[in-house]
């Protein structure tokens, strides 16, 4: 478990990040979301020891990640503009990385390398901007390590690589239970492959939700009340946000799908149906709720 | 992988990133080392004596492979600055710092992996370089004996001081975040030191009237020795300049080298340190510590505006150019720095306050200097608190030679020069301290008065050659270097400028006479008989070839020989400043010791063997050895005339055995006007109106009058206070050893001269003829 207690970290007079608190257990897939400049790469970088806290710990497993080797051979770090060595090839790079990670799979590297239809032996600054970032997520794969840091990691991705990176990290967390964190501004890309979402604004952290237990506490009704009746009088459920089209109402409530789906046939509407919520209005309406245009956040 | 593994991987990775670095150094040392060495060696082919060929390319040989060579020295400099700070570039850029921070390996570790990569860059090509070299020479007749102790010693010495250079490069690479800003922050750590002292020097200088440059002291040793050594490069070149020509003779170098593995050790530790503080966002910026900014621009903009201070100062002479030069220099330089640490030009007014605090502690310095708040011009220190001192009076001591003859691995002999005042300071212990301190009194009392009688505007603190009041004082003046020893240990030591005639008169008098003070300043007087191999006597002046009529006493018994020194030292010790004022030396003599003898001989050897070649002999390297530590005869020394004149010498007869022709006078007149003073506060200007007159005389018996008065000019060289008629007198003689002529010999109607010899008439000598000649001329 990555865990952070309190941590803050400053450059000057700006606070990247303030005081988080957070905790990322093993074998799920945590993304960390926010707008530009609102702390993630700090908070990764911290995470990866790179940057030192200013206040606060962040701790894997309870050992201080800062200039510990120990805890950083328990993951694999790859930045938003990962360095590759000058005229060196992705062969080259595997060749250094098994220098500091021993448990550097070669094997499965080259493997990996013709699954891409990458060629190990061609100098990575002839490669395009996606192909470098599938040659960093190889090799932090077939590192081996507990963790997976990345940072931007799917943005300069296309679909059908993104595809493909997601079932990698779906098998390895399967087979190995690798714990990848995944830092981005694009939610929708995280949609399908997050099992915890945190929302970072600002240095801090809004919210910080299991997904599963998100969509499972909140849904969207659909329904035409029956003449004369408001939504307010629906008990039984807790509306957060309502939205009138004539007399068609779309509410976001919050409550167990059983509860809610009594309380509309309780109330006898002319119609009614459960529409499924995307992570998008899932977080809109979290958020609106503590005051949050997220909207402006995050889209 | 165990940890030593992991090291030396990290290592080769290093190295291999590093690759160019490598190849660029292989390449010039390659270049440097063997080619040049195959390539010289060429040069013996084009010798017809194979022998004498074959020793100049061993001896340049030999001079390219030691610690001397300046372009070994060069590449050693540029290597420090391109090793260190490529071995931590990464430093500068974010990308690279979270590549090599976010691996599991400790900053320790990489440190030392880069570290010691950028000390294998240079050592092993240099080396490899070196051993080539030597092969090289040894496969052309060169001998290998010579060559490995030159090339160790020098690889040795070279390796140190690049790791010193390269240690303080790491560091400025540390504190830094950009590639140009750490090259600007070596450049800094190698010159700041030896700028400011030499500030400081320069501050001393100019406004300390007092300040002594050349004698040791508290101040001006220690900044010199230490100071100005703070810093890697100047180290460099101060063991440099010690060794000379090291590869003939060797100076110790254990202890220098200590010192600098030393601290080597401490920068590299002190870097180490600095890695493991610093933080990772520091890449890109300016300064990596925040805290180093206001410390480095500071010590900077006081430099600066110290400097620049000074430089207006010493221009224009005005107080008002030195502030304008304080505030100039300060607030370029900080403007400077602050644009350097933001990136950003309109950063270059930030910490206003910094600014006119670093402008109001330089002026403040510069007004101590200035007006001497201190009292350092007025220092005269109690009697009772001096253990002893020494004294130097340049005047006194300007002919006399402090040195010996020493001869050199290579075989050659030389004469190494000892300065004055290291001699006077290390070999007198004067003790009067009564008569130092009038001495010392009348110095800080001149002193004071040529401070007010300049104003500091426009007008420079030395005396004016034109000047009436310095003519008043007295006719002859020196500078007067004391260095008191404290009973406490501690020195001190000033300089002043005064007459030493007139009313110091009797003040030198009473220190010529002491024994101490004598021996001090004269080394001929501390000579033992058992140091005297012979004794040569010249009655003729010569600095610059062998002197051929010079009577040289070899193989003269030991009484003979001790009883001729220990009677000059008697007479000589005995002199006094009137003696010496009225009459002028006829001779002069020297005390051989062994070793003088036997390098006059080797020279004479290498003339006769027409072995010319030897580099010192081309550049007449025996003028001194044997033309230095001539002692004058005065006609008052009659016994060591007498036991001369029994060895066969011909004292006193230069003058009376040439052949002269003619004697042309040569002096100054002045205009009836009087000087014209424009005074202005930044400029004064005076005007003599001078001319020179010429005349000849040619009738024999007004030119065997003036003979008998004259004095041979190149001997009163050996008497600062022989008073001489102020004008220029030259013998027109014909020299029959010289088969040119001159040009004017053809104007003369009474005889024809090819050569002439200077001359000087002591004052109150002028026959009545040349009076009453001089009076027509004036008319």
């Amino acid at each position: 478990m990555i865990e952070a207690i309190n941590l803050t970290k400053r450059f000057d007079n700006i606070v990247a990040v303030d005081n988080i608190n957070a905790q990322i257990r093993d074998g799920s897939v945590f993304g960390l979301i926010g707008t530009n400049g609102a702390g993630k790469s700090t908070f990764l970088r911290m995470a990866a020891g790179v940057l030192k806290p200013d206040d606060g710990t962040i701790t894997i497993d309870g050992m201080e990640v800062f200039e510990n080797e120990e805890a950083k051979k328990r993951f694999f770090y790859i930045s938003d503009d990962q360095y590759f060595f000058s005229n060196s090839t992705p062969r080259d790079m595997m060749s250094y990385y098994r220098i500091v990670y021993p448990s550097f799979d070669k094997e499965r590297f080259h493997g990996l390398m013709r699954s891409f239809d990458l060629d190990e032996n061609r100098k990575i600054n002839t490669f395009s901007k996606g192909m470098k970032k599938q040659v960093s997520v190889i090799c932090g794969v077939c590192a081996g390590t507990d963790y997976l840091f990345c940072d931007e990691t799917f943005d300069g991705l296309d679909p059908v690589m993104r595809q493909a990176v997601k079932s990698i990290f779906a098998n390895d967390m399967q087979e190995r239970h690798l714990t990848p964190i995944i830092a981005s501004h694009n939610l929708r890309e995280l949609e399908d492959i997050c099992d915890h979402v945190g929302l970072l604004h600002k240095g801090g952290i809004l919210l910080s939700r299991d997904l599963d237990e998100m969509k499972m506490s909140i849904h969207k009704v659909q329904c035409v009340l029956a003449e004369g009746m408001e939504p307010e009088e629906l008990t039984g459920m807790e509306i957060i946000k309502t939205e009138r089209r004539g007399r068609l109402l779309t509410l976001t409530v919050r409550g167990d799908l059983s509860r809610v789906e009594h309380t509309m046939q309780t109330a006898n509407p002319v119609f009614y149906e459960t529409i499924p919520l995307s992570l998008e209005e899932i977080f809109i309406s979290e958020t609106e709720v503590v005051g949050y245009d997220i909207k402006k956040l995050i889209f | 992988m165990t940890s030593k593994n992991l090291f030396f991987k990290l290592m080769k990775e290093d190295l291999k990133r590093r690759i160019w670095a490598a190849a660029l150094l292989s390449l010039g040392f390659f270049f440097f080392y063997p080619v040049v060495a195959a390539f010289t060696a060429g040069e013996i082919r084009e010798y017809v004596n194979y022998a004498k060929g074959l020793a100049e390319y061993e001896n340049n040989l030999v001079e390219w492979l030691s610690f001397n060579c300046g372009m070994t020295v060069f590449l050693m400099i540029v290597a420090a600055l391109i090793c260190g700070l490529s071995s931590f570039s990464f430093l500068n850029s974010k990308s690279k710092v979270d590549f090599y921070h976010g691996i599991p390996v400790r900053r320790e570790k990489l440190f030392a992996a880069n570290f010691l990569d950028g000390i294998l860059l240079l050592a092993v090509p240099y080396g490899i370089a070196q051993v080539l070299a030597v092969l090289v020479g040894i496969s052309n007749g060169a001998s290998g004996s010579r060559l490995w102790q030159v090339a160790v010693a020098a690889y040795g010495l070279h390796v140190t001081y690049y790791i010193l250079m390269y240690s303080t490069v790491v560091v400025a690479a540390m504190m830094t975040g950009h590639l140009v800003i750490g090259f600007l922050g070596a450049f800094v750590f190698a010159s700041y030191m030896p700028m400011a002292v030499g500030l400081l020097i320069g501050y001393l200088s100019s406004f300390f009237r007092t300040y002594n440059s050349v004698m040791p002291g508290l101040l001006s040793e220690r900044i010199l020795m230490y100071g100005i050594r703070f810093s890697p490069i100047s180290e460099y070149f101060y063991q440099l300049s010690r060794n000379g020509e090291q590869y003939q003779n060797p100076v110790p170098m254990a202890i220098p080298m200590l010192v600098a593995w030393a601290a080597s050790v401490l920068l590299a530790a002190l870097s180490c340190f600095l890695y493991r503080r610093r933080p990772s966002e520091a890449a890109g910026r300016a300064m990596a510590f925040s805290i180093t900014r206001p410390v480095i621009r500071i010590l900077l903009t006081i430099l600066s505006a110290l400097g620049l201070g000074l430089f207006f100062y010493s221009v224009r002479y005005s107080m008002r150019w030195a502030f304008f030069g304080i505030l100039f220099g300060g607030g370029i330089c900080h403007c400077v720095v602050e644009i350097i640490y933001h990136f950003d030009f309109r950063k270059l007014f930030s910490h206003k306050l910094q600014l006119l605090a670093c402008l109001g502690v330089s002026a403040f310095i510069m007004i101590v200097f200035r007006y001497d708040l201190l009292g350092y011009d007025r220092y005269l220190p109690k009697a009772g608190q001096v253990r002893e001192a020494s004294v130097q009076v340049q005047t006194i001591t300007s002919w006399v030679s402090y040195g010996n003859t020493q001869q050199f691995p290579d075989g050659h002999y030389d004469w190494v020069n000892e300065e004055a005042d290291d001699y006077i300071c290390q070999n007198m212990s004067y003790h009067d301290m009564e008569n130092l301190l009038v001495l010392a009194s009348e110095g800080v009392q001149q002193t004071e008065k040529r401070k007010r009688a300049y104003p500091t505007n426009g007008r420079n603190y030395w005396h004016s050659y034109y000047d009436e009041e310095v003519s008043q004082e007295g006719k002859l003046w020196s500078y007067v270097n004391i260095c008191y020893t404290m009973k406490s240990g501690r020195k001190v030591s000033r300089m002043y400028y005064m007459p030493i005639d007139g009313k110091m008169a009797p003040a030198i008098e009473r220190m010529l006479g002491d024994e101490e003070f004598g021996k001090g300043s004269f080394p001929l007087l501390s000579m033992t008989a058992d140091q005297v191999s012979s004794v040569r006597y010249r009655g003729k002046y010569s600095d610059q070839e062998y002197n051929e009529d010079e009577l040289c006493l070899n193989g003269l018994e030991e009484e003979k020989k001790a009883q001729i020194l220990e009677t000059y030292q008697k007479e000589f010790a005995a002199m006094t400043v009137e003696s010496m004022e009225k009459e002028a030396p006829v001779g002069l003599i020297r005390f051989c010791e062994e070793t003088d003898e036997a390098g006059m001989l080797w020279w004479k050897q290498q003339e006769a063997n027409q072995f010319r070649e030897h580099p010192l002999y081309r550049y007449r390297a025996w003028r001194d050895l044997v033309n230095k530590d001539y002692y004058p005869l005065y006609p008052s020394f009659t016994e060591t005339i007498q036991l001369l004149e029994e060895q066969g010498a011909k004292v006193g007869g230069y003058l009376e055995d040439l052949d002269v022709k003619a004697i042309q006078i040569w002096r100054d007149t002045e205009y009836e006007d009087s000087p014209e003073y424009e005074p202005d506060e930044d400029f004064y200007y005076e005007d003599y109106g001078t001319s020179r007159e010429c005349f000849s005389i040619y009738e024999p018996e007004q030119i065997q009058e003036l003979r008998e008065v004259l004095a041979y000019s190149g001997l009163c060289y050996y008497d600062p206070f022989l008073q001489k008629e102020d004008m220029e007198i030259s013998l027109m003689i014909w020299d029959p050893d010289r088969e040119e002529t001159r040009d004017y010999a053809e104007e003369n109607v009474e005889g024809n001269w090819n050569a002439s010899v200077a001359v000087v008439l002591p004052k109150g000598k002028i026959p009545e003829f040349l009076r009453e000649e001089m009076e027509s001329q004036k008319k």
